[in-house]
């Protein structure tokens, strides 16, 4: 063994066999040396010079971590501990006298972790300057650190995924529940004031409900690929207007699609197409000219390499110096506050996942345009 | 029938069928497990449901598990049977394991009203 290897004590957990121990070290053959410590006896015993690297995971005479770090700093003030234990937070840890906190699932990723932590020199303080890194250390590869950080993000993006679904149903739930009382309410009391009341309640709730349903357009957009099917725009805007019944206060609008192909058939992404849509004409809804009826077109056109979506209203319009910003994180044009303030930021982005651009044209009182580009590639449509 | 745990939305449920005049005999049971003991054990047509509301977020057994197992009751007792899928959910691959499901007759987002009673029967 080499002169410089560095001194390794293990307080190991009552139980674990000291052959497992030193097998997990195996791969690091010279650059540590493993002092397996079960006793405070055996503890204060060790000379300074062997004291570098203490790993608590447990003790078989009931002795506490924090009493064993104690004692191993009498034996070397430059000692580094390092505790495994589930028990602990980081903060509760280390103000306790630890130096890093290692949850046990983590055991075996330990020689990788001293490894990572001898290269950066941790260990050395101003007394052993000279006394470098050995080069025969395990360095954790490019492809280990990959990894490791991919089952890391695998596992926040499935909790991701889990929290936006449980958060979307324990919130949606009592919504509809109020939502029933109150159609059940309208239809039991007379007419007057109280109705204006309850159609009051109603839209707040159902504010609140376009925010949630927002939040998790948003994250199904940034969490899911993109998947392309043949699509025809006629059912497509058929299902919106029906679910858009129950959301918007009834007024007529009429939404006419004008397809510009023979059999009106194209490839995309149903639910992102069906997201943006849903968005553009809830919004020419909502900011219809109070002067006529709603009238919505929608156009689509084929062309070589893209496919041109235009939507145009004849609504309110939107003034100059709001259009650069419409599509800003909550952005709102002044007291129409009855969206969430997400939707077309949630358009924008979504038409970017599909690597397509949206632009927008508007006359104050006369209305809207928003015209949509998204590449096509050739005339294939692949399903996934 | 209703298969549904939240107590409140029984109410509406019940309140809505009632004044949609479909039925005045409205069983409920609050999760899939006991509603299927229950249609396993029935032994005369007429006591079997001609409609079931199912709730898809229950404990114990959700509304897919009790489709699942629905499979495995007798077929006299199934053919009886319009299943109806009432959920709060928004998630667009639930939807689509709803609509899609042999079993389901169609899928209602809540809250249950009599308009969207009438419209089922059309």
């Amino acid at each position: 063994m080499s002169g410089n290897s560095v001194h390794l004590m293990i307080s190991p957990a009552e139980g674990t066999k000291d052959e497992e121990l030193k097998a997990a070290f195996v791969p690091l053959n010279g650059a540590f040396q493993l002092h397996l410590i079960h006793t405070s006896n055996q503890l204060s015993s060790l000379s300074a010079g062997q004291a570098r690297i203490f790993i608590f995971s447990g003790s078989s005479d009931n002795t506490t971590w924090q009493e064993s770090a104690r004692q191993a700093r009498l034996v070397s003030s430059s000692l580094y501990f390092i505790l495994v234990s589930d028990e602990e937070t980081s903060f509760s840890a280390i103000t306790q006298g630890a130096d890093l906190l290692i949850q046990r699932s983590e055991v075996q990723q330990l020689p990788l972790i001293i490894g990572a932590l001898l290269r950066r020199n941790i260990f050395s303080k101003s007394n052993n300057p000279e006394k470098a890194v050995t080069p025969d250390l395990p360095v954790m590869n490019k492809l280990d650190e990959l990894k490791m950080k991919n089952t890391e993000l695998e596992k926040i993006n499935y909790e991701l995924d889990r929290f936006v679904y449980s958060a979307s149903h324990d919130l949606r739930a009592p919504l509809t529940s109020v939502l029933g009382l109150l159609d059940i309410l309208r239809n039991e009391i007379p007419a007057g004031e109280n109705q204006h009341l309850i159609n009051l309640m109603e839209e707040s709730i159902l504010k609140l409900d376009t925010t949630i349903r927002d939040i998790v357009a948003y994250s199904r957009n940034n969490r899911t690929d993109v998947s392309i099917e043949a699509l025809r725009i006629q059912p497509i805007v058929e299902e919106i207007l029906r679910e858009l019944k129950y959301l918007e206060s009834n007024q007529f609008a009429l939404v006419e699609c004008v397809n510009a192909q023979d059999d009106g058939v194209f490839p995309g992404d149903k639910i992102r197409l069906t997201t943006v849509l849903k968005n553009l004409i809830s919004n020419a809804i909502r900011f219809r000219h109070p002067a006529r009826k709603p009238v919505i077109n929608i156009q689509l056109h084929r062309n070589a390499n893209h496919l041109d979506l235009i939507v145009a209203d004849n609504g309110l319009g939107i003034n100059q110096q709001h259009l650069e910003k419409i599509f800003d994180m909550f952005y709102r044009t002044s007291d129409q506050s009855a969206g969430s303030g997400l939707g077309l930021y949630i358009v924008r982005e979504t038409i970017r996942k599909m690597n397509g651009s949206i632009e927008v044209q508007s006359t104050v009182n006369q209305g809207t345009i928003f015209h949509i580009s998204l590449p096509l590639q050739g005339d294939q449509i692949i399903t996934s | 029938m209703l298969v549904e745990d939240s107590e409140i939305d029984v109410f509406i449920h019940r309140r809505v069928i009632s004044k949609s005049g479909l039925s005045n005999e409205i069983q409920q049971f609050p999760t899939g497990k006991l509603a299927l003991e229950y249609l396993s054990k029935l032994e005369h047509i007429n006591d079997v449901p001609a409609l079931i509301f199912l709730d898809i977020r229950m404990p114990d057994m959700d509304g897919f598990e009790f489709l699942k197992e629905f499979e495995f009751l007798p077929e006299w007792i199934r053919k009886e049977i319009r299943i109806v899928m009432l959920s709060s959910t928004i998630d667009a691959l639930e939807l689509a394991e709803a609509r899609g499901n042999k079993f389901v007759l169609a899928f209602i987002p809540k809250p249950l009203s009599v308009e969207k009673i009438k419209e089922l029967f059309e």
